[in-house]
Order: structure tokens, then C-alpha cells, then sequence
């Protein structure tokens, strides 16, 4: 008798994902576009105080500016890592719940076979293998294959995000926007009938 | 005969409520300019000493230039620089803006060594949350204040200039000419 893989329930639904994003966004340009209004009219000192803004303490606005673009740029790529390891999560949950529950589709025995040559558990499966098993069990399927192979291609992206940006990615900096991120990773566990 | 305490209680009510179109930025743009000439008058003094000629040779120079900066709120406007030639290096202190966060003005002082802000502000306590009372129209004046509030103006006129570390937002330190020319050694190679 096999163990089951342990599963949890925190995979975070894309969509609040999205909801995280721009609410966060909306806040940092507020509160920018609060300080700048407030420059040079008085109680600067209160408004710096107010907002814990020690690291732009006496900054120009065009400083202030750049403070805040950095700011969205880095809650952009959190944001970004967030969508596809998310879509991750999902793909992975439902490997691990098709060989909980036995299920009857082909591809359970594809993953099944996936988790007896892991010597490290579910967690061990190479993901894109489990991407190819996808593939190779839903032949004529264009659609799905083509969001797969475009969700496989950010994953160096992912990595990148998620080991800490140290290497120069082979693509070059990212071209992909929030927003691109976010369809990208909507369409593959869409075909994949994984959406939430 | 004029109530004095009812003219600055006009004057500030009026500040407190001005919109930004009705500030004097001409007055502000004025103040932060004599606040910088103060300086470098200050400046030119502390190294007066050092200009002359020791074995042929003077032990520093230093020149005066002009430069262009931008403010958005005040527009475009010269403003002096100073340069100030220690052997083969140099040391220059350039006017960045009056209007920051924080302060009233910022002057960057850059060497090869790196650079300092150079901040004009009223206070060198780090910044504190004030809460002003409302009492109808009223804004209750705080228990421990005697005296009626500095206008802006009168705020920028008895500031004081700090040296401030850009990585140490909290550290300020008043530029004096042992502060001064303690701070230029630290810009400049050995």
C-alpha cells in the first residue's frame, strides 16, 4: 500500500493574486502622489514621520519618483514569482491529488511512474516533466500545448525570481509585464481545466 | 493700535490654508538662495587661511561657478557652486533643490572619496509625529508652546546647515569649520 502526498490547502488563487497587485500598486502611487503633493507646503516633517520614509529623508521629488518606481518594479517581480509559482502549485496539487485519489485519467499512470523514480518524493518530480506528461496525454490539443509552452518558457523567469536574480537571464531582462505574467499563468491551468 | 499677536495669528492662518498655487515660491526661492550664500560665504572663510602660499605652493584653491538647476514648483534658476582643489583632487558642492522631504533645502557635497547631503533644517531631531487639536475652528496651541509658530519663512531663516550621511538619514551633523573641513579630509585620498 502506497503513502499518500501530503497536500495543503494554502495554493493562493490566481485571482487575489491579481486583487494583491493592484491594490498594493494603487497604494504606492497614492501614497507617492501624497507626498509630492504635500512638498514644500509644511509639517514635511510630520509627513516624513508619518510615513516612516527614513530612506528618502530630504529627497527631491524627482528622487522621491524614482524611490517609488523602485518600489513598483520590486512588487512587480514579487507579484510576478507569486502568479507562476502559484500555477506551479496548482499543476503540482493536482499531481499529487490524481495519485491520491487514484484517479482513472491516463496520465495518473504517467505521474505515478514520475513519483516512483523520484528519489525525493512528489517534491522531486522534475516540474516540466509533469508539463510534458500533459502534453503527451492530451495528443490534438493545440490549445493546451500552446499555453504550456508558453507558460515553460517564463520558467527561467520563475528561477530567476526565485533564486535571488543573481545571473543574467539568457532572454535578457524581463519583457514581461504583470499583466502578461498574469495571462500567461491563468491560460496554462485554464487548458489545463485547473483553474480555480 | 494693531494687535501683533492677532497679525501673526492672520499671517499663519493664512499660510496654514494657502493653496499651493497662492505660496510665494519667488520669497521661498529668494530665502533658500541668501541661505546658500551664507554658506559659502561661511565656506570661503574657513578656507581663506589655507589659500595662501606655503613653500610656492597654496595649500588648497577653490572657485565659484554658477549652474542651472530645476524646480518644478519654482522653475528653472542659477544657483553658485563651489570647487574646491585639494592637490590633484577636487571637492564640489552643488545646490540640488530647496524643495525635499523633510527639509529646506539640500546642497550634495561630492569627492572621489564619495558624497554627503548637505541639508538646511530647523532641527536636527529625527522627525516626530505632532498632532494638532481642533476645537471648532481653533487649533489648540500645544501645552508646552509659548510662543506663536515661525512662519515657513522665518523657519528657513534661522535654519541651520547639517551634514547628513545618505545612507544614515538619522545622522545629522552641524557643518561648522571643524565639521567642515573634518569632512573634506574624509572626501579626498590620503
Amino acid at each position: 500500500m502506497s503513502l499518500s502526498i501530503s497536500v495543503s490547502n494554502h495554493v493562493q488563487d490566481i485571482n487575489l493574486i491579481d486583487d494583491y497587485y493592484r491594490q498594493s500598486r494603487h497604494c504606492l502611487e497614492s501614497r507617492r502622489n501624497l507626498i509630492l503633493g504635500e512638498l514644500g507646503i509644511n509639517d514635511l516633517e510630520n509627513a516624513l514621520a508619518s510615513f516612516n520614509l527614513e530612506s528618502v529623508r530630504f529627497a527631491s521629488p524627482d528622487e522621491i519618483r524614482n524611490f517609488y518606481d523602485k518600489l513598483i518594479d520590486e512588487l512587480e517581480n514579487l507579484v510576478k514569482l507569486d502568479f507562476l509559482s502559484s500555477a506551479e502549485g496548482h499543476i503540482r496539487y493536482d499531481f499529487a491529488t490524481r495519485i491520491n485519489n487514484s484517479n482513472q485519467h491516463p496520465i495518473t499512470s504517467t505521474f505515478s511512474r514520475l513519483l516512483a523514480a523520484s528519489r525525493y518524493g512528489a517534491g522531486g518530480v522534475e516540474f516540466k516533466k509533469i508539463l510534458d506528461a500533459w502534453v503527451q496525454h492530451h495528443p490534438g490539443n493545440t490549445d493546451m500545448e500552446g499555453k504550456i509552452s508558453t507558460y515553460k518558457a517564463v520558467l527561467d523567469l520563475r528561477h530567476w525570481l526565485a533564486h535571488g536574480r543573481w545571473w543574467n537571464l539568457s532572454s535578457g531582462l524581463p519583457t514581461h509585464t504583470v499583466e502578461d505574467i498574469h495571462q500567461i499563468s491563468n491560460d496554462v491551468l485554464k487548458a489545463m481545466g485547473l483553474y480555480p | 493700535m494693531a494687535n501683533a499677536e492677532f497679525a501673526t495669528f492672520l499671517k499663519q492662518k493664512k499660510e496654514r490654508e494657502a493653496p499651493r498655487g497662492q505660496v510665494d515660491w519667488e520669497q521661498r526661492k529668494a530665502t533658500w538662495l541668501d541661505k546658500i550664500d551664507e554658506l559659502f560665504r561661511n565656506i570661503e572663510a574657513w578656507l581663506a587661511p589655507y589659500k595662501g602660499i606655503e613653500g610656492g605652493e597654496p595649500l588648497l584653491g577653490y572657485i565659484t561657478k554658477s549652474k542651472k538647476i530645476h524646480e518644478e514648483l519654482l522653475g528653472s534658476y542659477s544657483v553658485p557652486t563651489i570647487e574646491i582643489q585639494m592637490g590633484s583632487e577636487v571637492v564640489a558642492l552643488v545646490p540640488r533643490a530647496t524643495i525635499i522631504l523633510g527639509g529646506f533645502g539640500r546642497i550634495d557635497m561630492t569627492g572621489p572619496l564619495g558624497s554627503v547631503m548637505v541639508v538646511l533644517s530647523d532641527t536636527n531631531e529625527p522627525p516626530t509625529i505632532q498632532f494638532k487639536v481642533l476645537l471648532g475652528d481653533r487649533i489648540l496651541p500645544h501645552p508646552a508652546s509659548k510662543d506663536a509658530e515661525p512662519t515657513i519663512e522665518e523657519q528657513i531663516r534661522n535654519s541651520s546647515w547639517y551634514f547628513v550621511p545618505p545612507n544614515q538619514r538619522r545622522t545629522m551633523l552641524l557643518v561648522t569649520e571643524k565639521s567642515f573641513t573634518d569632512m573634506l579630509m574624509n572626501m579626498v585620498r590620503r
